[in-house]
């Protein structure tokens, strides 16, 4: 042990010198102090190592020193140790509150003293190095703090396109949940339609962060493009498999919303059970997850079926992760699924729901409230958007593109049974620049009549069969079925535009392999429902929609073939 | 009526080992520290000035005690105690007080002959 | 939590026993069980009988193990698992990997 500078004070000299001589024996540097008061002015000069104190001086006594020196010593650990005799048994328990580490008895035997010095030192340095180890752990903090920081504003900028914040969803996601392996995504397709992302990364921190960027820009750049939850399920399975060391995954579950005709698609995988609320018969339908999360199986082993729903507006799905189930009381009980169960089956009603849960969990939590892993979102089914036809910018449309050409993409029955073209097929109409304008409408338009051409007619699906909830199911159903066991048929797609970059005029005409159907008799009665002031019921191919947005829309040959025309810009009495 | 010992002897070979050539030095200040102690208590005794008293027994069985003579450094405490039990009630028994430092002065004198002898 | 491995008398089948809660604090003595005996191990029994617990690390190390043995062409089986364990194997539809029994 190297020497240690030591304070004594004691109004008795008899005592200080031996004390001092006896330290100085034993190599150690002795400031010696006559009162309380000197010592404390001494300690503040010297900062000696350690202090020993008698208990009653003159001037200042040795408790009240002790304070003091403790005060001005802050977070260093300086050893005060009480000069007293055995017999002084009274006020040690004060001596002890007025900060005193220990007591040496007098007569002072030197093996005693030189083994609490070094014991003291011992402590001193040990409490050094603590106090240099949190320092350390707090600048390290503090650094991960800011580089969080600054990567969760690198992730807000690749997940901000969202809309998270339409009307019709609803969410709770803690401000650095990216770091607790969460990430929630929404966005629209052009043709309206919704997808929304409530994904749940294992382990926490670096690995979550990520994942959570390939799989946000995978979401926003497909969802874009028109893609629906099967492409970008399996696009985002492929690239999680691909970086994802093995062991890391993400637990997910994604629904795609059409809000013209009333539908969900939903893939859930991994994730814990959540629920698809009912409004008109107030019921709850429990989603299960049917699937491995994403990132565990290779894309030729991956799974894309997907759970369908034909809704109602006010229908709403509840999904979450595992976090809400595993939040804690401040006894350490699990929130757990029946009560979450209770809370939204007693719910007042449908808008409710939600609130309802925050508030259960923020009573559930009580003062060891952290929101921090839990992500919650509600996404309800409402009238479609109002598509809008931005003003054409003249100077832009001006602008080159292809004006004059023409275009056909045939799909054999493997490319149907395995792909969507309109993604592709978008792109080719995009570069023209009056047409990107509307690409929503267009979108919807081409995904009309391409699975018109597809289901009906490739695959033979009878429309009438959606009309009623179990024959929904059964439509979808036999949708997989016969594509799994699709061996021929075709459907063509054509398109040809005439413009000058002002205005201009797009064909489209879908050909496909089937026996084509009875459109006069569709028409007659589509005329009919029209003439009932547009009340009545649309049914099969084609939807207000689209005639809102064509200039014309005509079936040909056997029923096999639809050819719409669309001006743009579109006349403002028809938009 | 001192005891007969007046000095503990291995405290004091121990002390003496640790102290050196300051041993003497040591003794002397003791010596010149008592002598200037014993006419402050008994003033303080006089006096009545039970605080001070006090506090001057206990100092001195402090350094009586360092120096080994340890039944100098009883007679202290005993004095010293009584003093700190009569100060809770402040009813100080003068009479008793009166022989307990007598019998410090006495024990001091005889502790005085043993180092004037050359301990 | 602890990790008990056993090879069987033939030296063809590793059991590994994980008690209390199999999670994070698991990793390091649960792939030593199944990459420190030898070679001639060909299936993989995980025993969870004394299982309370199981999170997502815990997934995440089958996985592993999975992958050490073999992918696709692994044998594995988890057995004796409580309805808990079981519930969080189903929700990750652990099924189609492994032989859950």
């Amino acid at each position: 042990m190297s020497s240690v500078q030591i304070l004594i004070a004691d109004d008795n000299q008899v005592d200080r010198k031996i004390l001092g001589r006896i330290l100085q024996k034993q190599g150690h540097r002795v400031i010696e102090a006559v009162n309380g008061r000197e010592a404390v002015e001494l300690y503040r000069q010297h900062l000696p190592e350690m202090v020993l104190l008698d208990v009653m001086m003159p001037e200042m006594d040795g408790k009240q020193a002790a304070l003091q020196i403790k005060d001005a010593a802050g977070e260093d650990f300086v050893p005060i140790i009480f000069l007293t005799s055995l017999t002084d048994a009274y006020g040690l328990a004060e001596c002890l509150d007025s900060g005193g580490d220990d007591f040496l008895n007098k007569p002072y035997n030197p093996v005693v003293l030189e083994a609490k010095v070094h014991a003291f030192f011992r402590m001193r340095e040990m409490h050094y190095t603590l106090q240099q180890q949190r320092d350390t752990i707090a600048r390290h903090n503090e650094h991960m703090m800011r580089e969080q920081e600054a990567a969760k504003a690198v992730f807000d900028n690749v997940a901000h396109q969202g809309c998270l914040s339409a009307d019709n969803i609803r969410y709770l996601v803690s401000p650095l949940a990216i770091f607790n392996g969460d990430v929630l995504l929404a966005a629209r397709q052009p043709n309206g339609s919704m997808n929304l992302l409530l994904g749940d990364f294992t382990g926490h921190g670096l690995p979550a962060a990520i994942g959570a960027m390939p799989l946000a820009e995978i979401f926003y750049g497909m969802t874009n493009k028109g893609y629906g939850v099967r492409d970008i399920v399996r696009e985002i399975n492929f690239r999680l498999k691909q970086i994802l060391p093995v062991g890391f995954f993400c637990c997910a579950v994604m629904v795609e919303m059409n809000f013209e005709r009333k539908t969900a698609s939903l893939w859930m995988g991994g994730v814990p059970d959540c629920y698809l609320y009912r409004q008109q018969t107030d019921k709850l339908e429990e989603l299960r997850s049917s699937h491995l999360p994403l990132g565990v199986l290779s894309d030729t082993r991956f799974r894309d079926s997907l759970q369908e729903f034909n809704l109602a507006n006010g229908d709403r799905f509840l999904l979450w992760s595992d976090g809400i189930l595993e939040a804690r009381n401040p006894a350490g009980e699990m929130f757990g699924q029946p009560r979450l169960f209770d809370v939204i089956s007693t719910a007042a009603s449908a808008d409710d729901i939600f609130p309802a849960i925050r508030l259960a969990l923020d009573e559930y939590q009580g003062d060891s409230a952290r929101d921090d892993d839990i992500t919650l979102a509600e996404i309800c089914m409402v009238e479609p958007p109002e598509q809008t036809t931005p003003e054409i910018d003249r100077t832009l449309a001006c602008k080159n593109g292809p004006m004059d050409w023409s275009f056909e993409y045939r799909l054999g029955s493997q490319s149907l049974a395995n792909f969507n073209p309109l993604p592709v097929v978008m792109h080719v109409l995009s570069e023209v620049p009056g047409l990107k304008m509307m690409s929503g409408q267009l979108y919807t338009v081409l995904s009309e009549l391409f699975s018109n051409a597809f289901e009906h007619g490739v695959l033979e699906l009878d429309s009438a069969l959606k009309q009623t909830p179990a024959g929904f199911t059964e439509y979808y159903r036999q949708r997989g079925q016969r594509i799994a066991e699709l061996q021929q048929g075709q459907v063509k797609i054509h398109l040809e535009h005439q413009g000058d970059g002002l205005a201009g005029l797009l064909r489209v005409r879908f050909e496909d392999s089937g026996p084509g159907f009875d459109y006069q008799a569709m028409l007659a009665a589509n005329a009919a429902a029209l003439q009932q002031a547009g009340t009545g019921q649309y049914s099969g191919r084609g939807i207000p929609l689209i005639h809102r947005i064509c200039e014309s829309v005509e079936y040909l040959g056997k029923g096999n073939v639809v050819e719409a025309v669309i001006h743009w810009p579109i006349p403002a009495t028809r938009a | 009526m001192s005891s007969p010992v007046h000095f503990d002897a291995d405290s004091l070979k121990l002390l003496k080992d640790v102290m050196e050539e300051e041993f003497d030095e040591l003794i002397g200040l003791f010596v010149a520290d008592s002598e200037e102690r014993l006419p402050v208590m008994k003033a303080a005794l006089q006096q009545q000035l039970a605080g001070e008293l006090m506090s001057q027994a206990h100092s001195f069985k402090g350094a009586s005690g360092n120096v080994c003579a340890v039944t100098l450094s009883e007679y202290n405490r005993q004095l010293e105690d009584h003093l700190r039990s009569a100060s809770e009630t402040s009813q100080y028994d003068w009479p008793l007080l009166t022989r307990l430092l007598d019998e410090v002065e006495t024990e001091y004198l005889a502790v005085r002959r043993v180092i004037d002898d050359g301990l | 939590m602890s990790v008990e491995s056993k090879v069987s008398g033939d030296g063809q089948q590793l059991t590994i026993q994980v008690s209390g809660r199999f999670d994070f604090s698991a990793h390091q003595a649960f792939r030593d069980a199944y990459e420190n005996p030898h070679s001639s191990v060909r299936k993989y029994v995980i025993d969870l009988s004394g299982t309370s617990y199981l999170d997502s690390s815990a997934l995440g190390m089958l996985l592993l193990l999975r992958d050490y043995a073999g992918g696709d062409n692994a044998d594995i089986s988890i057995t004796n698992c409580n309805p808990d364990v079981k519930k969080i194997l189903a929700i990750s539809n652990f099924e189609q990997l492994f032989v859950i029994a």
